[in-house]
């Protein structure tokens, strides 16, 4: 998996690539610590090029989202492909995240 | 009907876990199903394997995963054992009831059981019998 934050017109975005699957837990995390930081705890997530997601790489959308809510921030995400998006709404998790078809419209969601 | 059967055991390590999931979708190309069901099963594979290697086996060395799968045009079954002291599947609470929603974890159990058609486990808890129809 690769994480990359990218500066854009609508701030930075974490852009995630690959597999989210147990091995790539760990990456996840620091991703996220990185991303939360850069961001003062406001993350959009891009999820366009992620074609997996497990339950452990969930926990770490999950713990990234309580540290971000400390900060009077969020976890959103952005585009997630099908499958993805079918895992985020099969464990309800699409009701506490926001998913959102474009960075425009997560950071209009405040 | 032509099928494909195979069992081994894999080392409880998580590094071994991509292979075994390689190694069950090639097999189940050759009986052309689509990429829903092979995610479907891929899923499934990375919950039941992560558990049995650290839930179940604790990352001990010593101890090994077994794998037994078939594959035929209708189905693929898997079954997962590993060498601990198994669980009560009963026990696991709800992670999509309001309560547990944002707790970190709990969650692939109930994703094994959503993707796969059928799921069920030994009285002792250590193994897992999962089966994926074809659409």
């Amino acid at each position: 998996m690769n994480a990359t934050v990218s500066r854009t017109e609508q701030g930075d975005v974490l852009e995630l690539c690959g597999s989210a699957d147990y091995q790539a837990t760990a990456e996840l995390r620091k991703a996220f610590e990185a991303a939360i930081e850069a961001t003062g705890g406001r993350v959009i997530c891009d999820l366009s090029k992620v074609d997996f997601v497990c339950s452990d790489a969930l926990s770490v959308f999950i713990c990234a989202r309580v540290t971000a809510i400390a900060m009077d921030g969020y976890v959103r995400f952005v585009r997630p492909q099908r499958r993805v998006a079918e895992v985020l709404e099969t464990t309800h998790l699409d009701r506490i995240f926001g998913v959102f078809d474009s960075v425009e419209k997560a950071r209009a969601a405040d | 009907m032509k099928q494909t059967t195979r069992s081994f055991d894999m080392p409880s390590s998580v590094d071994e876990i991509r292979h075994v999931q390689d190694v069950i979708r090639r097999d189940m190309k050759k009986y052309q199903y689509d990429d829903d069901v092979c995610f479907a099963v891929k899923l499934a594979l990375e919950e039941s394997l992560v558990n049995a290697v650290k839930h179940g086996n604790q990352f001990d060395p010593c101890r090994m995963v077994h794998v037994q799968y078939k594959i035929d045009d209708e189905k693929v079954a898997i079954t997962i054992r590993d060498e601990g002291r198994g669980f009560d599947p009963v026990c696991v609470p709800d992670p999509t009831s309001a309560e547990n929603l944002t707790r970190p974890c709990g969650r692939g159990i109930m994703l094994m059981r959503a993707y796969m058609d059928d799921v069920v486990y030994s009285v002792k808890g250590n193994e897992i019998t999962m089966v994926k129809h074809r659409r």
